[in-house]
């Protein structure tokens, strides 16, 4: 049974501890899904359940937020948000309001410094010292430490340094095989991490392939607007040329389709 | 995430009769009618100077049904000041519960100023609603031009006029990114979030610290594009036209009439 579910925007549900990408081009809507499965907004069609049952329609007079707390989002920018005087209170921040005892969040936001990759010697120090990347990287601890039953991440990794965008699903350890994370990102190659991926068109979901074979459907995601490696980039222009391609595969398969149309061609 | 209903204080491009009037017109209309409504002393000018801001309201009726909304939640605000003053104002006593003694001067008092307090948002708003904040800014500059020679800095003072009207939607939207982020973080931003420090924080450092961003951004980007480098002229020369000289005259007319209603009918 899927511990999250959209009913709305035909369908999107992420079992208990897997990895769930939303791939969409910009603009396509991956914020507003994003607070929706958050629920910070309530859909427009079709309603988010939590285990089965939607939280927001319990909702009693005059009160305000009796949003699920065991469902967090890492809203896009999230560096921009810490205010807390050191990195160790802003980090702290999520488990306290959750009213974790001390000493608990105390093992929460050590564990989650390291996983992203901070050292003890941050942790007196103000967030407004840190650059821009270690300040995303504080603001992603501070929803690790919440230890979320589902996380959703909009482009977590947009304006990260290269090296920490290759890391990034190693920051997510602590939650691995635990919470349920929907990751939404416009990058494909970042969605071929996951297990398995949804394609965000129009503010409709629709499951696509995982893993390597998302590539194969490179025309698809051509078409959504999906920035795509490098490879069916130039397959992309040299169909458009009248090259004739073979309408999937994966990028090494195309590489090779490439250069061997590229030679009959030229061979006359 | 633009919400249909025009928000206080943001510019809705139309094609109205308010839209057409020059922006000196307006600017000087808005003056002339707060200065209604203040010098209104007496029901009779109240009057005059409300059915001045509903003529000029229907200029731009397009607008009223949205901007009402906008202004409803001023309602609450506004009577609440008024209980208040009601309270503590000293004078003869209308009625009293427990300790509380509500005043017959406070009563009249509160009326006043909250019917003046609200003819003056709403004229001020339909002057923003329906003209751009440039434009508002060319005015206030022909408007305060004379400041100039007293060395005054005009232009720079307009400028950051101008920029804080149009960035008051962008605040409205910044504070709705914090309080969504914040909220995903657990905070509880509801009512009781006002009396924890820690709440506000959370909502208020952020705040500042995107705006102290912005304004530098802005401040290099201008520098960058010779912002204050030679004198600044106008892409749209503005011109009276007889709309402007009509305006003028009914504005004039029901001046004449509040002042003489309000200085010699006055008991």
């Amino acid at each position: 049974m899927p511990i999250l579910e959209h009913t709305g925007r035909q369908g999107l549900d992420v079992g208990p501890g897997e990895i769930v990408s939303v791939l969409g081009a910009p603009g396509s809507g991956k914020t507003e899904l994003a607070l929706e499965l958050a629920f910070l907004k309530v859909p427009s069609h079709g309603e988010v359940l939590l285990r089965g049952i939607n939280p927001l329609a319990q909702r009693r007079f005059f009160q305000l937020s009796s949003r699920p707390h065991d469902v967090t989002l890492l809203v896009q920018n999230a560096e921009d948000q810490l205010f807390a005087r050191t990195v160790y209170d802003d980090v702290a921040f999520g488990p306290r309001h959750l009213g974790v005892a001390e000493d608990e969040v105390e093992r929460r936001v050590i564990a989650a410094l390291e996983a992203v990759g901070l050292g003890v010697g941050v942790r007196a120090r103000s967030p407004f010292a840190l650059s821009g990347g270690e300040r995303r990287r504080v603001a992603l601890a501070g929803v690790l430490a919440m230890e979320p039953v589902v996380l959703v991440l909009d482009e977590p990794t947009a304006n990260l340094d290269p090296q920490a965008r290759n890391e990034f699903l190693r920051f997510l350890a602590p939650l691995r095989g635990k919470s349920a994370i929907v990751w939404l990102t416009d990058s494909a190659r970042e969605a071929t991490l996951a297990d398995r991926i949804y394609l965000l068109q129009n503010g409709m979901l629709q499951p696509v392939p995982a893993r390597e074979a998302l590539l194969t459907d490179w025309r698809r995601l051509a078409e959504a607007g999906i920035e795509l490696p490098a490879v069916f980039q130039l397959a992309r222009a040299l169909d458009e040329r009248g090259l004739i391609l073979p309408p999937e595969g994966t990028p090494e398969a195309m590489r090779q389709a490439i250069i061997n149309a590229w030679c009959e061609s030229h061979a006359g | 995430m633009l919400g249909s209903t025009p928000r206080f204080l943001s510019y809705q491009a139309g094609e109205s009769i308010l839209h057409r009037l020059d922006a000196r017109t307006k600017l000087l209309g808005t003056a002339v009618v707060v200065a209604d409504a203040l010098i209104a002393s007496i029901p009779a000018g109240m009057a005059v100077a409300y059915a001045l801001g509903l003529l000029i309201g229907l200029g731009a009726i397009h607008l009223l049904p949205a901007l009402w909304r906008t202004l409803r939640p001023l309602l609450v605000l506004i009577a609440l000041f008024g209980v208040l003053i009601v309270i503590i104002t000293p004078g003869h006593a209308l009625f009293r519960v427990g300790f509380i003694v509500a005043s017959r001067p406070g009563l009249d008092l509160a009326i006043q100023l909250g019917l003046q307090s609200f003819l003056i948002i709403y004229t001020s708003s339909l002057l923003t609603l329906t003209t751009p904040p440039l434009a508002i800014a060319g005015a206030l500059d022909w408007t305060l031009g004379f400041l100039r020679h007293l060395r005054f800095p005009v232009q720079d003072v307009i400028a950051m006029v101008a920029i804080g009207l149009t960035f008051v939607p962008l605040l409205i939207e910044e504070t709705r990114k914090v309080i969504v982020a914040q909220r995903a973080r657990g905070a509880d931003l509801g009512m009781n979030a006002m009396l924890d420090e820690n709440a506000m924080a959370a909502l208020l450092i952020p705040l500042l610290l995107a705006n102290l961003r912005r304004g530098e951004e802005l401040a290099e980007s201008m520098d960058a594009r010779l912002y204050g480098v030679g004198e600044r002229t106008s892409l749209h020369e503005r011109h009276f036209r007889r709309d402007d000289l009509l305006a003028a005259t009914v504005l004039a007319v029901f001046t004449a009439a509040d002042v003489a209603i309000s200085f010699w009918l006055h008991p």
